[in-house]
């Protein structure tokens, strides 16, 4: 047992990684990843009957490890945020599924709150680089013709995760790198194919947006101007470009002379999260 | 029948729009490449594996697309090593993990188009 205390600023950890069970960010979908390679087989020879097992590593085995062809390797190449599908904040119906796994319940709705603003999961994307090596031209050939058509198909697919969620799974990419190997007895032809995936994950998030643990009526402040086309320009640059709230900044009068000849308004009202 | 009779001025003035909408697209074009071109570079200088070719990496177009890589046949088979790696180095990836810069290389260029035609904009009649 280690004498130094945990870290405050980082512990409690948000969604720690279970090694036994594989359940975390990275470890759930890599563990799928695995078993998506796991268990497949190749003819040992053309016209027999016995097959022969794939085995599968993370990264190259280790040099001292005996190697048995063919086999295949899973390399994390990088784990990058996917701004595109970014949002910030969305309204938590307080009646239906609370959605970040690792907390299946919500606490009860202070009075007058209408639903929790809770922070969207943070989208990201892991990419992976899966290699085949065979020594033999029909094993890298038939296992190339699976992996195009059942394991690792052109189509985007989805890979039933260990946590229970399915994740979507896109190849994008693949390249031929045939090489040699070196060894006592001499050199092998090794026929390598590699494969370039991305799957879609997120990093969960467990704390609501408001400090104080509730939501706020979300007030609304709009403004919707009519203006001649012609006028549109002048109209743009005088009242809304660099203008945050043109309702306050400018009287009605001063945005007809701009070119606003007609206008919808809605003012909200920001009510205290209490309330 | 109705007739539809555009005055020749127009004309005159939408070839004039289209040339002009061409030449800053390959002005921003030019400067999106050259951004993503210094990006790819100066990632590559960080990366001990990858710091030796960084002067090697080229941004070139080819079949109507744009194309980051080696190009020099000397580094080639190096770069494809360092990208895929081999039974010795594991693979350092720096061309397949682009997307963010390739997403910014795109804003460069509409930073430009906006900065000359304006910002895009709807109105009632498009």
């Amino acid at each position: 047992m280690s004498d130094i205390a945990l870290n405050p600023d980082v512990y409690p950890l948000q969604a720690e990684p279970d090694l036994v069970e594989h359940l975390g960010f990275i470890l759930a979908e890599e563990e799928a990843l695995k078993k998506r390679f796991t268990g497949i087989k190749v003819p040992s020879r053309p016209g027999y009957q016995g097959m022969t097992d794939v085995g599968v590593w993370f990264r190259y085995p280790e040099g001292e490890r005996q190697l048995a062809y063919p086999f295949i390797t899973i390399d994390l190449l990088t784990v990058e945020p996917d701004y595109e599908l970014f949002t910030s904040t969305f309204m938590q119906d307080p009646t239906d599924l609370y959605q970040p796994s690792f907390s299946p319940t919500l606490p009860p709705l202070p009075p007058g709150a209408r639903g929790y603003a809770v922070r969207e999961y943070l989208p990201m994307r892991l990419v992976w680089q899966v290699s085949t090596f065979c020594r033999s031209a029909l094993h890298d050939r038939y296992l190339t013709s699976i992996f195009m058509t059942d394991v690792l198909p052109y189509r985007p697919f989805f890979i039933d995760s260990v946590d229970g969620v399915a994740r979507r799974t896109d190849r994008i990419g693949f390249q031929a790198a045939d090489t040699l190997e070196t060894t006592e007895s001499g050199t092998k032809r090794i026929f390598r194919k590699i494969y370039t995936i991305s799957m879609l994950t997120e990093v969960p998030q467990n704390s609501f947006a408001d400090a104080d643990g509730y939501s706020r009526y979300l007030a609304l402040r709009v403004l919707i101007p009519v203006v001649e086309q012609a006028k549109f320009d002048h109209y743009f640059q005088t009242i809304l470009a660099g203008h945050v709230d043109p309702i306050d900044e400018f009287t009605a009068e001063e945005r007809e002379a701009a070119g606003e000849y007609f206008h919808i308004a809605h003012e909200g009202r920001l009510t205290p999260p209490a309330l | 029948m109705a007739e539809v009779v555009f005055p020749s001025t127009l004309t005159v003035q939408l070839n004039a729009y289209g040339q002009r909408l061409q030449e800053e697209a390959q002005v921003a074009a030019d400067k999106a490449t050259s951004f993503l071109h210094e990006r790819v570079v100066a990632k590559a200088r960080m990366n001990p594996e990858w710091s030796s070719l960084a002067d090697s990496i080229e941004v070139w177009s080819q079949d109507g697309k744009l194309v980051v890589g080696v190009r020099d046949e000397e580094f080639r088979s190096q770069a494809f090593a360092i990208e895929y790696g081999d039974e010795v180095r594991p693979p350092t990836p720096l061309f397949r993990t682009l997307t963010q810069d390739v997403r910014d290389a795109s804003a460069v260029f509409d930073d430009h188009m906006t900065s000359v035609f304006g910002p895009e904009r709807l109105t009632g009649n498009e």
